[in-house]
């Protein structure tokens, strides 16, 4: 599922639910008490070479402790059984309480430009909502996507698509819900019932934000912990927003041009033309002016943010000296908006889910301590000896079991959560077996947006279900095709088009 | 209890846990989803007019007391406000029920 963007579910809202809080202790517990594998004792010795046998024996319980975080997080943030922000902070306290990381340090770990970078791209998206241009974008589709269904469908695969890429898919679908419900009942006014002209349209809004984020670091806090995760494994697997645009426009593209194809054959519409229901949409819209100076400036601060992000390294670096970075861009325009009196303090905290930034900045001191204990690479090593027997245990063929891996998961979990806890443990077996992090890294995130298959799977596919018209089969029979299809889109653009984007699944030396 | 053994138990537990966690959402959906569909049956019920409608009528009721009561102009006058009232109400009701799409008056920042 991906992330719950001020959606108002994924555990924000919710106090404790005990059952599952247990459980999730229980296997922190079990975890605990488990006798110290050989195995942990020797890449103790290993990692943290000149110490004392206490030492290691020390080190390597703190690696048996954060294999047990990571086992009572998977269940914390699967069940949602804490408020999720809780949980990251409970990351931080079993550092504290074991001992595991200097007091003085925690907070150390919870810092990173990724965590800017989210907080800045949440506060450009609700000062876009407040300043109504996500509505503008759904009045340009139903002015220039024409009267025919497929045109319609396409249109709004596109119109959700695109901003999705940039801002939360929680707010685009609820702005173009209205849009299909109006063309829903302007037709069923007209020819009496269009049940299945409804749930194409539903189903176009939710593919869309699905399909549409993945393709740059501002679609989702998933695409951003992955950046910061893999600028902690060193500057030369740093990932510019640029190189993520590229590698990640393959899949919406392809996979936005198979759903045009495939929805209107799914949900074979009742109608081919909604020639009426566009006239009246329009005559409608028509009437909410044109944009206003302030609506224009806001545009263009987000339009300036977006040029920045993609010039930091190329353009700006070589002005300033350095990079600005992700994070530092979305701050500055986060102030901006404040400097030119365009939005207040209030609006942030009102506007912006400040839980999810508490979040993801517990999943980056996750990653850090889990890399910095030594369990990632302990984990990491045990499971390539597992692949090692199938002969998948590097390059192009653990890129794709990654894929598989986080495409299944994502499905039983918040894409941001697979992430979280899949992600540390990937990039390590990427490093540890000489393949390319970035290919790996990049794969798993991409491959979290397959949530297709439940209506609990995005944020956008529970806000079309609630509107009434889709029924929970109808994502399962969407998902039949599109969860393969998805796959497959997925392991052509590794094997084909990011090998010849010049990306090397193995890295040289490795 | 072996480590293997324990490792073992941990991963049935939480695979266990990801697979039956979704109930508690979907049954968050589901409640959405039936507040819609009531709140949807509910307004299908009402007298729905659009503002042209609700104008015409008014016209018309206001021009039929006047008529009818010409010599009471006390009870002409309240029945009158009482007709705009419900007339104000009615095409508020019908803005209110209509989203940003197709209720232009919903003010912009």
């Amino acid at each position: 599922m991906a992330e719950k963007e001020n959606s108002g579910g994924g555990g924000f809202e919710k106090t404790t639910d005990y059952k599952w809080f247990g459980i999730g202790l229980l296997v922190f517990i079990l975890v605990a008490i488990m006798p110290t594998p050989e195995s942990m004792l020797v890449k103790a010795q290993e990692i943290f070479g000149d110490l004392s046998q206490e030492e290691i024996a020390g080190k390597a319980f703190n690696m048996k402790i954060i294999i047990a975080l990571l086992g009572c997080c998977t269940v914390f943030f699967a069940t949602e059984a804490l408020p999720m922000p809780a949980v990251a902070l409970f990351i931080g306290l079993v550092q504290l309480f074991f001992g595991i990381t200097h007091p003085s340090k925690i907070v150390a770990t919870y810092a990173h430009d990724a965590v800017w970078f989210i907080a800045g791209s949440l506060a450009m998206g609700a000062t876009m909502v407040k300043y109504g241009l996500d509505k503008r974008i759904g009045m340009v589709v139903i002015q220039l996507s024409g009267t025919k269904v497929r045109n319609v469908v396409l249109g709004i695969l596109v119109g959700t698509a695109i901003p999705s890429a940039f801002i939360s898919e929680a707010s685009i679908a609820p702005m173009f819900v209205p849009i299909a419900m109006a063309l829903y009942t302007l037709t069923n006014k007209k020819i009496g019932a269009a049940p299945q002209l409804g749930k194409l349209l539903m189903m176009s809004i939710a593919i869309g934000c699905m399909v549409g984020a993945p393709m740059s670091p501002t679609g989702g806090a998933r695409n951003a912990i992955m950046i910061g995760f893999l600028s902690n494994l060193g500057p030369e697997y740093e990932i510019s927003f640029i190189q993520w645009m590229v590698m990640g426009c393959f899949y919406t593209v392809f996979l936005g041009l198979f759903f045009a194809f495939l929805l209107p054959m799914l949900y074979k519409p009742e109608v081919d033309d909604l020639s009426d229901a566009i006239a009246i949409l329009r005559e409608d819209l028509k009437k909410h002016g044109k944009m206003t100076q302030k609506q224009w400036l806001v545009a263009g601060i987000a339009m300036l943010m977006i040029i920045a992000w993609i010039t930091d390294k190329d353009l700006i670096a070589p002005i300033l000296g350095f990079p600005l970075g992700l994070g530092g861009i979305a701050m500055t325009g986060t102030v901006l908006f404040m400097l030119l009196g365009l939005t207040s303090w209030a609006d942030y905290e009102k506007n912006v889910s400040w839980g999810v930034i508490v979040l993801y900045a517990g999943a980056i001191s996750l990653g850090a301590v889990f890399k910095s204990s030594g369990a990632a690479k302990w984990l990491a090593d045990s499971l390539i000896s597992i692949l090692t027997t199938f002969n998948i245990e590097s390059g192009l063929p653990l890129a794709i079991l990654v894929a598989i891996i986080g495409a299944l998961m994502t499905n039983l979990m918040s894409a941001g959560a697979t992430v979280a806890v899949i992600g540390p443990v990937v990039l390590e077996m990427a490093v540890s077996s000489g393949t390319n992090p970035i290919i790996i890294g990049v794969a798993l995130a991409i491959a979290t947006s397959m949530a297709f298959w439940l209506v609990i799977g995005t944020p956008a596919s529970s806000v079309v279900y609630a509107a009434g018209l889709l029924d929970a089969k109808d994502f399962i029979r969407m998902a039949t095709f599109a969860w393969p299809a998805a796959l497959v889109i997925m392991i052509v653009m590794i094997i084909f088009y990011w090998v010849g984007l010049g990306i090397q699944p193995i890295m040289i030396g490795g | 209890m072996g480590s293997g053994i324990i490792l073992i138990v941990v991963l049935i537990i939480i695979g266990f846990a990801i697979t039956w966690s979704n109930q508690g959402q979907v049954k968050h959906v589901e409640s959405q989803r039936d507040t819609t569909d009531k709140q949807r049956e509910f307004l299908s019920k009402h007298d729905n007019r659009t503002t042209a409608q609700v104008n015409e009528e008014r016209e018309t009721l206001i021009n039929t007391i006047e008529n009818a009561l010409a010599e009471q102009p006390d009870q002409l006058k309240q029945i009158t406000s009482i007709i705009n009232d419900w007339a104000d109400m009615k095409i508020q009701a019908f803005q209110n029920r209509r989203s940003w799409v197709r209720n232009p008056d919903e003010p912009e920042a």
